[in-house]
């Protein structure tokens, strides 16, 4: 009898042991960080949109109105506009504010911040450029990114978005 | 009788045996059940999210047709040509030609007055169907509205919204 109940503890030991080392387990496996990001369909769109957004730097002749993606080859080879400004100051102006119209981004609202880079590549170097960032992310995120060809390399752009 | 408390002491192992068995299989059955449930709830977030991205290209597929696209730009997908979009709206030919209950093309970050042939260019939406009945929560996709200047083009940021029957 003695015998008996010593075997049943131990089984009922195994079993809470294996019981707690699979919650460890799963509790390992399925932690979300509250800083995951989300490849996003609505942000690649957004992105790849904003390319073609004219802006207000004339660059070869004082009415040809480039657009974002013609800005950020102009800025990644340090060119400035046609009236002196310099293309990248023109640029990050223009983006936060395609991006603050894009998104609605206010403080209490849906959308609490954005964080854009873009990096010039080239074979396995990564050249930083601008960024342009407005707010703390403290939620979930979503996240893209869309290249252009610039030079012999490329210019990659991505952006993030965070909501509350 | 040596024989009959042999065999009993046999029987009571095998039967110890089988409750281990039973409990270990039970044991195994429930932690299996509680990741189904775990995967599976991520699962459905997952089919979620597939089906937004799906229906954001399918409304963003609606920019590439010969009625909306903008075609001075190059290659550019993503771009409308608003200039033919406000021509469309008066159109009787095309009232209905898209069979979607709701298709607005607006400005982003611009009040949405309806364009009309006093205010266009500043004007902030498009309406091109509003049928408000049976539809589905309308979904929109980020595209560049294009239209000609005397200088060339220039494209701003808007989106295309789009709006399904309920099945």
């Amino acid at each position: 009898m003695k015998k008996g109940q010593e075997e049943i503890v131990g089984f009922v030991l195994i079993i809470v042991l294996v019981a707690i080392a699979l919650v460890i387990f799963l509790s390992i496996s399925f932690r979300s960080s509250g800083n995951e990001r989300l490849e996003s369909t609505d942000v690649y769109q957004f992105v790849s949109s904003a390319m073609e957004i004219s802006t207000d730097c004339a660059l070869a002749t004082s009415e040809d109105y480039a657009q974002v993606k013609d800005l950020l080859r102009a800025c990644q080879l340090g060119r400035n506009c046609y009236d002196g400004k310099e293309s990248c100051e023109v640029l990050k102006i223009k983006l936060a504010d395609i991006i603050d119209r894009g998104w609605q981004v206010q403080d209490q609202g849906n959308i609490a911040s954005y964080y854009w880079l873009s990096e010039y590549v080239i074979g396995e170097t990564r050249e930083k450029m601008f960024e342009v960032k407005k707010g703390n992310c403290t939620g979930s995120s979503y996240g893209s990114s869309y290249s252009i060809p610039a030079q012999a390399g490329r210019i990659d752009n991505s952006l993030v978005v965070c909501r509350n | 009788m040596l024989l009959r408390v042999g065999s009993s002491r046999g029987q009571m192992k095998i039967q110890q045996m089988a409750f281990v068995l039973i409990a270990l299989v039970l044991f195994l059955v429930l932690a299996g059940l509680f990741v189904l449930t775990i995967s599976s709830s991520s699962l459905r977030q997952k089919a979620e999210l597939q089906r937004e991205a799906q229906a954001l290209e399918q409304v963003r597929k609606l920019a590439t047709s010969p009625e909306f696209s903008f075609t001075s730009s190059g290659d550019c997908e993503s771009c409308i040509d608003l200039d033919k979009v406000f021509a469309l709206k008066e159109r009787a030919s095309y009232k209905g030609f898209w069979k979607l209950p709701l298709i607005k093309i607006i400005k982003t970050g611009e009040d949405l007055v309806e364009c009309s042939e006093l205010n266009y260019p500043n004007c902030g939406a498009i309406t091109l169907a509003n049928q408000t009945q049976n539809v589905v929560a309308p979904r929109g996709a980020f595209v560049a509205l294009c239209r000609h200047t005397n200088k060339g083009y220039s494209c701003e940021m808007g989106k295309i919204i789009a709006g399904f029957e309920t099945t």
